[in-house]
């Protein structure tokens, strides 16, 4: 069974006096149980409006969406599904403890095992000491330590986390990535939406590409990104003036790197490799490394949004 | 429905109005109000108590009415806005819970603060003349059900209109509800053909008849009030209130949040 299965989705936005507007069309998707799950696309592509129709805040207008097999709109799908949503302030006047006694209480748990689990989320999300703290004095960060903890609370098998990490520092923005890696440690499925690219090449096992509400890619992030690149990276030293001159007048892409002095970095394509080479030993250079070019995440999204955006006009 | 989750909303919809400053204020200056009014008369018996007792219950009323208003008016809108309600609704938690929820928590608070009035009322009259009006217990019964009214009038118009427009509706409601018994029995003597007395019929349904729930003139009267009519009242109340509850429900679970 998928953890999430979408068929045919579309979702067509209607409030009096505007002009419907369509942000998600004939979008089909599974996501397989376990594993990181990446969903991706430019602002406005429809990644929210799609978790939001998984974890039943809005109405599809076509198609079907199935969490853990059952109906999105069927309440007991949310039984075992944490949400984070994308912007959200959680009650000010609550501590965190209360915070998350009150999320943890749709659930049916004792008593005993609720205090346990707040002090197991409170932890695991780095909030221990904040246990007592009214959600209004937290950082931002922490909020959305908070938020996540919510999410987790009562231990879901299933993780829809929209923009984890938007907004947060670096170092907060590894911390919740390593969260989310614990998760996935834990055998839960986590699916996720960002704009960080080389987060989710990081972290994920799977991903989704979403433009202008339909599908433009999907499948495992090793295969997308697999294949021959046709680019390699030749490292060398040489004396100033020399081939360097040379190849920058002739427009050849290499570049000084400017924490070794003498020292030029420059991308040609691998059939090119082997006359380069010889021209950098035979003007006295030395050679450092030839690197092969690794398909990357970013590139490819950028190729096919730009692909994607010229079609459409 | 989950009766479970209800209570969970509602306990928490109280504890955010009880953690809020300025709650404190508004109930402070209400209790001063009634001491007041009732020490300047302290000695006087006669009229001039009655006049004390009419002010004392309008005034509780309108307390009353105004707090429905106050209380419920951005309680849904806000959770909308700043997306609590995002967290909350994608729990096994309905958006009836929600609603009920919210609802419980509301006419909770008012329970408490018109317990407190109400009792003050009783022991204040106590103490002037020395016996004990139970008629005062009725009357703020059905003024807090006349709340429970208000209050999922106002929760529910909060779902289609911005609140201002909503203060304008359920005041209109209220000022109706009040006067409507009176106009509709007008109106039902001018048209005592069965077409006309459908829409009439229907006028009579739609409209809260909140004089039902108004038992000023007994206690100053000093009548004794059956219970039965109480009773009769509660029920009313209560089914009015479902009833306007379940379009709630309607319109917010076609609500894209
Ligand atoms: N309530 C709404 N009414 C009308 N249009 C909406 C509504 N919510 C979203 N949209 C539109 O639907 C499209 C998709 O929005 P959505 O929030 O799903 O994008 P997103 O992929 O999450 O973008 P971002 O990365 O910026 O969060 C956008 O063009 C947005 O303007
Ligand atoms: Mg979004």
């Amino acid at each position: 069974m998928a953890a999430l299965e979408i068929r045919n989705l579309s979702k067509t936005y209607r409030s009096p006096g505007r002009k419907p507007f369509t942000a998600l069309r004939d979008l089909s998707l599974a996501v397989p149980e376990g594993g990181i799950y990446g969903f991706l696309g430019p602002n406005g592509a429809g990644k929210s409006t799609t978790i939001k129709i998984l974890v039943g805040l809005i109405r599809k207008t076509g198609g079907e969406a199935y969490v853990l097999g059952r109906p999105a709109e069927d309440l007991t799908s949310h039984q075992e599904m944490g949400y984070l949503p994308e912007v959200s302030t959680y009650y000010p006047y609550l501590t965190c403890r209360e915070l998350l006694d009150f999320y943890c209480s749709f659930f049916g748990l004792s008593r005993r095992k609720r205090v346990s689990r707040i002090g197991e989320t409170l932890a695991l999300t780095g909030l221990t000491s904040k246990t007592d703290t009214p959600v209004r004095e937290l950082s931002k960060g922490m909020q959305q330590r908070l938020g996540i903890a919510q999410a987790v609370i009562h231990d879901p098998p299933l993780l829809i986390l929209d923009e984890p990490t938007a907004a947060l520092d670096p170092l907060i923005q590894k911390e919740v990535r390593d969260i989310i890696l614990k998760f996935r440690d834990q055998g839960k499925t986590i699916f996720f939406s960002s704009h960080r690219l080389t987060e989710v090449e990081y972290i994920c096992d799977r991903v989704a590409v979403l433009h202008e509400g339909r599908l433009l890619l999907e499948g495992r992030l090793a295969e997308l990104l697999e294949g021959p690149s046709p680019d390699c990276d030749v490292t060398f030293s040489a004396e100033e003036g020399e081939i360097w001159d040379r190849w920058r007048n002739s427009g050849v892409p290499v570049a000084r790197i400017t924490a070794s002095p003498q020292t030029f970095q420059a991308r040609f394509p691998q059939k090119e490799i082997k006359q380069r080479v010889s021209e950098i030993l035979s003007s006295r250079g030395s050679l450092l490394s030839v690197t092969p070019v690794r398909r990357n995440l970013e590139d490819l999204f950028v190729k096919m949004i730009a692909e994607a955006s010229h079609e459409t006009g | 429905m989950r009766p479970a989750n209800i209570w969970q909303i509602g306990r928490l919809t109280l504890c955010e109005w009880t953690r809020k400053k300025v709650f404190y204020m508004f109930f402070i200056v209400a209790l001063a109000f009634f001491g007041l009014a009732f020490t300047l008369n302290f000695f006087n018996l006669g009229p001039q108590a009655r006049f004390t007792m009419d002010l004392s219950l309008t005034a509780m009323g309108l307390f009353t009415a105004i707090l429905s208003l106050g209380l419920s008016l951005s309680a849904i809108p806000q959770d909308l806005e700043n997306k609590t309600a995002w967290c909350l609704l994608s729990r096994p938690v309905s958006r009836f819970d929600y609603l009920c929820g919210k609802f419980l928590g509301t006419v909770l608070l008012i329970l408490i603060i018109l317990s407190i009035l109400t009792v003050e009322l009783v022991v204040v009259t106590f103490l002037k003349e020395n016996r004990l009006h139970w008629t005062i217990l009725q009357a703020g019964l059905l003024l807090w059900v006349e709340s429970l009214v208000l209050t999922a009038v106002v929760l529910t118009f909060s779902l289609p209109f911005s609140p201002p427009m909503n203060a304008a509706f359920s005041s209109f409601v209220y000022a109706v509800g009040h006067l409507s018994s009176t106009y509709i029995q007008a109106l039902s003597q001018e048209s005592r053909n069965v077409a006309g007395g459908i829409p009439v019929l229907l006028l009579k349904l739609a409209l809260p008849q909140l004089q039902y729930f108004d038992l000023k003139s007994a206690v100053v009267q000093g009548y004794p009030v059956p219970l039965g009519y109480t009773g009769e009242a509660v029920l009313y109340g209560l089914l009015y209130a479902l009833m306007v509850l379940l379009l709630g429900e309607l319109l917010l679970s076609r609500k894209d949040l």
